[in-house]
Formats: C-alpha cells, structure tokens, sequence
C-alpha cells in the first residue's frame, strides 16, 4: 500500500536516516521500534510528507507522492498521529475534528450532519468524547483521543500513529488497539511507533527495528520476542532491566507523610507516608489523581484540607514549589518540555535554576564557573553530549530527562517526586534513569514513583500504592506484588485494601 | 550497559566543534555583520561619518534611546512588553525639571530615578498579580502616568535654569555624559543579564513561565523588579532628554514613540520578541542600527521622508532574517 523507498535524511551534521526502505501492506498492523533518536520518527513523518527526504522516494500503491506536503499524503489517503498535539485548544472537540474538512465541505457539510458523523464515528471507534467540549478543557489522554478520531474521519488508507498510547491509560490503550487491529482487518494498513514491546507483541503483525537512521530488522511478529527485540534496538542482549532493590534500613525515618490530603474532586483523602531511602510507586489510571497528589505534596497546587509533614514538621501544605524545595521536597513533573525544562536554555543554566546556592556568589556568577558546576552532573548522569554548553533542546528526550532529575538532585533534596520518569524515553536512558534514582534512594532520600509503566514500578519500587478516582484503594509490597491483582485494584475490579 | 549508552550517542553523534562554531556564529553574530556592512558603507560614502565628532554626536543621539532599549530587552526577555516607557519618560522628565531648583540637580535626578523604577514595579504588580496581560496593563498605565504628567504641568513645557542641569551635554573624554550613562546602563543590565542567578531566572520565565515556577522562581518578584528596571531605563532617558534640552513637555513625541523605539531596536538586534532569548548586546547593536540609518539619511543628504520606510523595511529583514537562521539551525 504504502512503500518507502531508500530514504536518507541528514539534519545538519546528524545522519537521521540512512538509505531505510519499508513496505506498508494493506491489513497489517506494522510497528516500528528503536531507541529514541534511531530515526523513527523521522521515517514516519517522511511516510506522511511531513518532512522532506534527501534521498529517496515515498510511493503510495505504486505512485510517489507529488510533493513532501501533508496535503498531497492525504490526498493519497495518508493520515498521521503525531506525537506532538495538533488540536486547536480553545475550539470545540467537533471543529477540531472536521478542521481542515471544512474548507472543501462547506454548505454540505452543515452542523448537525458533522454531529451524526461524528456519533457515528464515537460508535465505531468506541472512544467517545463530547463534541462540544472546547478542546483545552479536556485531559491530555482525552486530546490524544482526539488527534486519533481526526485523522479517522477522513477515512484513510494508511494510518500512521507515532506512539499513540504513551499517554493513555491501560484501558484506553488496549482499546486503540484492538481498534487498530479492526482497522487492518478492513484493509487500512496500519503502521505505529512504539516503545511498549509488550503492546508490540500483542498488537502488531509484523515488527521493524531501526537502528542509528537502518533499518536493523523486518519480520512477523510471531518471530520475535521482548529479548529479541532489545537485542535488536541495542545490539546486545540487556541482561536484567532492573537491579536488586536495596530495602531502606529498618526503622529509617518518615521523611514525608501526607494524610487526609483532599484537593477538589481528583484527591479524595490521601493519606502517605515515605521513609528515607524507601521508593514508594504510586500505580493507578491515568487521572487517578496520582500527578495531582504530587503537585499538592510540592506546592504546585493547594491542598483544600489535610496535613502534610515533612521530616517531622509540621505543615498545612506548602504556598509554593519554593517553599517546598527549601524545605527539601522536589518533583520533576510529568511533562519535560512543559513543565520542567527551559529547552532554549544550556544545561548548565537548567542545572542552576534549582539549586539554592548552585555556582553562584552574591547572585553572580561567570559562564565559566556555571559550566563547571554542571559538570559534574553531566558527568554523574552521564548526559551525552558532554558538553554543558549545548541547548537543552538540542538534546535526545532521554538526555533531556537525565538533566531534568539531576536538576532536582543537585539540590540536596530530602523527598523526591518523580512523575513518569521515563516517558518516552529509550531503553538506554531507561535504565541511567532507574539507577539514578536508585542510588538517590540508597542515598537515603524518600522517593515517590508516580509511572503507567506496572513494570517499572513492580521493578523499582519497595512499596507500590494504588489509586483509583482520587483515593487509595490498596497497597502491595514491591517484592511481591503481582500484576493482575495491582490492575485490577486499579481498574476497581476487586477490593482489596490494605491486602500486604 | 556500555553498549546501550554508546548507540544512544552515536544516533545523536555530536557535530565538530568546527562545525557548530559556524552554526552557531552565523545565527548569533549575523547582526553584527549586517553592522558592520552598514558602517563601511557609510565610511565609504560619505568622508564626514568618519569623524570622531559625527561618532560621538551619534552617540549622544542614541544614548536615551539606547537605555531604553536596554530595559525593554529585560522585560521582552522575561515573556513582556512595557508600553509605558515613553510615558514614564515624559514623566520622569518633568519631574527632574520641577524638582531640579528644590532638591538640586541630582537630587532631582536621583528622585526621578525612584519613581521611575516605582511606575515600573507597578505595572509588574498590575501585571503579576492582577494577571493582565503586560501589554494591555501597561499601555493603561501609560496613559494614567501621562495624564499625570499632563496634570502637573497644566500641559506646558516646563523649564529650568539651575545651574548643572545640563550636564548631560558636558563631555568627559570627546563623548558626552549622556554617552557615559548609555555605557553604563548597557553594562550594569548586561551584566545583570548574563552572569546573574536573576538574569537566569528572566530567561526561564520568558521560556517556560511553568517551569520556572516548579523549579521554585517567584514569578509576581520577577516580574515587579524587571518592569521596575524597564521603568527606571525609561527614567534615565526622560532625565537625560530633560538635561540636554533643559526642559521637559508632556506633549512630546517622544512620549508616544520610545515604547516602540526600543522594542525596534531590541528585535532588529536579534533578540526573540516571544521571549527567553536575547542580550543586552543585541539591544546596543540594534539602537546603532537604527542611529546608523538615521545618520545616514542626514550625511548623504536623502530627504528624511522615507527614513521610516527605510526603519521598518530593516525590522522586517531582521526578524525574517533571524526566522530563517533559526529554522534552518534546528
């Protein structure tokens, strides 16, 4: 259906792509894996005409595109799920929709007839969203939703998702899933960039790896296996993705403890407590209320009632993320390029932002001194390129992510928040990441583990909490919890408080 | 593990230093080639801009304008605007005027100065706590402060002849005082801007206000002292156009022009108008710019009519230019 024909792509001195041929075939579910910066991004924006190729050719069933234009793909009947949201925030969810459509569908395509479209749509896809919500208003897994119904409705041939579930819930992603295989079976073909190997396994018919800009492999799924596959992205057998979790000495101090903590309707009295050296996950859906008990324990958000105790002293919560640091409670929150870094800013200046005294003397400081201060974390978290100069934004997603939670640790911290860590990260810096944050924890810092990862949790954590709806609904020990029963406390499919 | 991290970095296989040296350069130093350009051109075609008088005359000409455009790029910096800069200027202005026979001349200066920087630590308050947008909150406050100037005034040109009023137009070393002030401004924000833990903070803000309110920035503080110190630029400007005329008018031009004077100035230097890039180097680049275009129309005898096409021809090239390099850097 849609073919790739030897395409290279070069961005300044960087070879992203490199002579990588692909064939797309009509009721396949076709993923595509590899570290972050192997190219696959690239490589499905070309498919879409979203970027131009310096070398080679997009064919769609036998003919090459007419330009490297989203419009001429789309006439082609090319559609893409980028990773970046492309909705119009302050528009309702059916404009947004029919956006674009409009232009060539005006006077037949009138309001109610765009509303049973798209009911309709709702109905096969079985997501729905209400159509006259404005777009801002809706959580960020609701936009998701969305960017995947308006590419649906122009009902395309080739359908491209560039990690469509990486920020869905469990359920939501299972779902666009299954919704993807139903989409094959009736001919589309299907293409998707993944970092879940699982969902890989399980969804697609067949698997290409991509390498450094090649394309490393291109087989049936049932070829392949997690450890194949990784094998494959690095080009050597992981052995463990975890390491043995060092428990937190007995009797260490409770360094945070948060109870009854009420914050409007997404924090229903949440009571939590965490021990030096301890990393306590916090499992649950997204919207469970897990981000937003962390914006509440860094004073991001207010609590509306409860207390909250750090290191033994008393609080009624703290009036800013200021407050909070000082008093050694910080976060590196979910969002990386949103909330945490300044990405037209160096390493250096990112590292400087937090630390209360950091390289400077009387306020001042020289680019020298600031470089070499950051140096060190550079070196420690093994920032490559090691250069604290260089643009956050010029940076691999995982390398920005290792600036992110050095920032945080160079500021001596007593309690560490750390929401999804590792989202969209590579398998590389993955597991930099789960060691920085271990050695934090053996280093007697209190860790909080917010992650939709249940394996990263299970993985990392001492203790795993669940939420659902905003409340508690149980707790398991890290060593022995297991993952039906942790998904089905968060799905609410059974109660199981307290079940240790 | 060693494996994992050494194709992570050879998917992202840094360029050489040679080659980012360039990159790099051709972005962040284009305005000075551009700068340059202008200035041969000019030394070229016309023998008397190469005197040391026409260069310190030059230099006169932009200092009020140059200081404003250094408190502007402060403020644009942050993610700002402050509208009110002509207004404060007109203000401020008048105030050192009236002052000037009660207090001395530089104790008149000195309280123009504070007020200055107290208009502007308002309109950071309106803008901090009231959450208006900085544009709006200070073109309001633009009027109010003109009006009072106005008020105070009766609407005449209020004069002076206190001895040493005018001592802006004295010259230390074949420049004027003015000249000196221009200096000093420049390095005093420059220095602020660059090497300063709050000159790192204006950045983040501008940047990404959400981040940098995470990583523990008082935003509504930042925002009263940056707009107290775009006040105070302007305060500096309105004290030396006082000086060097030895009066003052709320009607003047002047009131309703540096606003966008020195954000002009700011852009053509290379500074990004939505905030978190800049320095204070590219707003003293873009004021010589533009007093560079205007000495140029005098020197080579063009009719000053089209000076302002010329001027706004220049900013549209400058931030298409800087848009290109950008786009093509990333």
């Amino acid at each position: 259906m849609l073919e790739i024909s030897g395409v290279s792509k070069r961005y300044g001195p960087v070879n992203v792509l490199d002579d990588v041929s692909l064939t797309l075939r009509a009721g396949e579910v076709h993923a595509l894996v590899g570290e972050n910066g192997a190219g696959k991004s690239t490589l499905v924006r070309i498919a879409a005409g979203m970027v131009r190729p310096d070398r080679g050719q997009v064919l769609v069933e036998g003919r090459p595109l007419r330009s490297s234009t989203p419009r001429a793909a789309r006439a082609a009947g090319v559609e893409i799920v980028t990773q970046e949201l492309t909705s119009v925030p302050a528009r309702s969810v059916l404009e947004n929709v029919f956006l674009g459509m409009g232009v060539a569908a005006v006077g037949r395509l009138g309001r109610s007839e765009a509303s049973a479209r798209f009911r309709k749509l709702c109905d096969e896809t079985g997501f729905v969203l209400p159509p006259g919500a404005v777009v801002r208003e809706l959580s960020i897994a609701d936009r998701q939703v969305l960017e995947v119904l308006r590419c649906l409705v122009r009902e395309p041939r080739v359908l491209i998702l560039d990690e469509p579930t990486s920020s869905l819930d469990e359920q939501r992603a299972d779902q666009l899933l299954e919704l993807l295989r139903r989409l094959a079976g009736r001919g589309v073909a299907v293409a998707m960039v993944s970092h879940h190997l699982r969902e890989v396994l399980s969804s697609a018919d067949t698997v290409s790896v991509l390498r450094d800009g090649a394309l490393v492999s291109s087989a049936p799924v049932g070829a392949e296996d997690e450890a194949s596959l990784i094998q494959k992205m690095v080009g050597r057998p992981l052995r463990a993705m975890y390491a043995p979790k060092a428990p937190p000495p007995e009797g260490a101090e409770v360094v945070l403890e948060a109870s009854e903590v009420w914050r409007g309707n997404v924090v229903r009295g949440v009571s939590l407590s965490v021990r030096a050296g301890e990393i306590v996950g916090l499992a649950g859906l997204v919207g469970s209320g897990r981000s937003e008990l962390a914006r509440c324990l860094v004073g991001a958000d207010r609590l509306d009632r409860g207390v909250l105790r750090v290191a033994g002293a008393g609080a009624r919560g703290f009036r800013s993320p200021r407050a909070a640091g000082a008093a050694g409670v910080v976060m590196v929150p979910e969002d990386r390029k949103q909330q945490g870094l300044v990405l037209g800013r160096s390493v250096a200046e990112n590292l400087a932002l937090s630390t209360r005294k950091g390289p400077f003397r009387w306020g001042f400081a020289t680019k020298r001194r600031m470089r070499q201060d950051a140096a060190e974390w550079v070196e420690r978290s093994d920032v490559r390129p090691r250069d604290p100069g260089r643009l956050v934004r010029h940076l691999s997603g995982g390398n920005q992510q290792k600036v992110l939670l050095s920032k945080w640790l160079a500021c001596g911290p007593r309690v560490l928040i750390a929401d999804e860590p590792t989202r969209g990260v590579d398998v590389g810096a993955k597991a930099a990441i789960h060691r920085m944050i271990a050695d934090a924890a053996s280093a007697g810092i209190g860790v909080v583990l917010i992650s939709s990862e249940l394996e990263e949790l299970m993985g990392m954590s001492h203790r795993i909490v669940v939420f659902r709806k905003g409340e508690v609904v149980a707790e398991f020990d890290g060593g022995t919890a297991d993952r039906e029963r942790i998904i089905a406390a968060a799905f609410g499919a059974r109660p199981e408080r307290a079940s240790l | 593990m060693s494996v994992v991290r050494q194709r992570s970095v050879a998917a992202l296989r840094p360029e050489t230093e040679e080659e980012r040296a360039r990159r790099v350069s051709a972005r962040d130093f284009g305005i000075l080639v551009v700068l340059v350009a202008m200035a041969i051109a000019l030394s070229a075609s016309s023998s008397s801009f190469r005197t040391l008088g026409n260069v310190a005359n030059m230099l006169n000409q932009m200092s009020w304008e140059g200081i404003a455009a250094c408190g502007a790029t402060l403020a644009i910096i942050s993610g700002g605007f402050d509208l009110s800069q002509g207004a404060v200027y007109a203000f401020c202005a008048i105030l050192s005027v009236i002052l000037a026979p009660h207090l001395a001349p530089f104790g008149a200066f000195a309280v123009a100065l504070l007020v200055g920087f107290g208009f502007g630590a308002l309109n950071g308050g309106v803008i901090a706590y009231g959450r208006i947008n900085s544009f709006i909150a200070t073109l309001a406050t633009s009027y109010v402060i003109l009006g009072f100037a106005t008020v105070a005034t009766g609407g005449n040109v209020e004069t002076t002849a206190v001895g040493g009023f005018m001592v802006m137009n004295d010259t230390y070393g074949g420049i004027t005082i003015a000249a000196w002030v221009f200096f000093v401004v420049a390095l005093l924000t420059g220095v602020l801007l660059a090497f300063s833990r709050f000159g790192r903070g204006l950045y983040a803000i501008g940047g990404n206000p959400e981040a940098a309110h995470l990583s523990g920035i008082s935003i509504p503080l930042y925002r009263i002292v940056v707009f107290g110190i775009s006040g105070a630029c302007a305060a500096v400007a309105g004290i030396i156009g006082a000086s060097q005329a030895g009066s003052a008018d709320p009607g003047t031009s002047v009131a309703n022009t540096l606003a966008l004077t020195a954000i002009a100035a700011t852009v053509v230097g290379g500074t990004s108008i939505m905030g978190g890039e800049g320095a204070i180097w590219r707003a003293v680049v873009g004021t010589v710019i533009l007093e560079l275009i205007n000495n140029g129309f005098v020197l080579l005898n063009l009719n000053p009519v089209y000076e302002d096409i010329v001027n706004g021809a220049l900013i549209l090239l400058a931030v298409g230019v800087d848009q290109l390099l950008r786009r093509r850097s990333t």
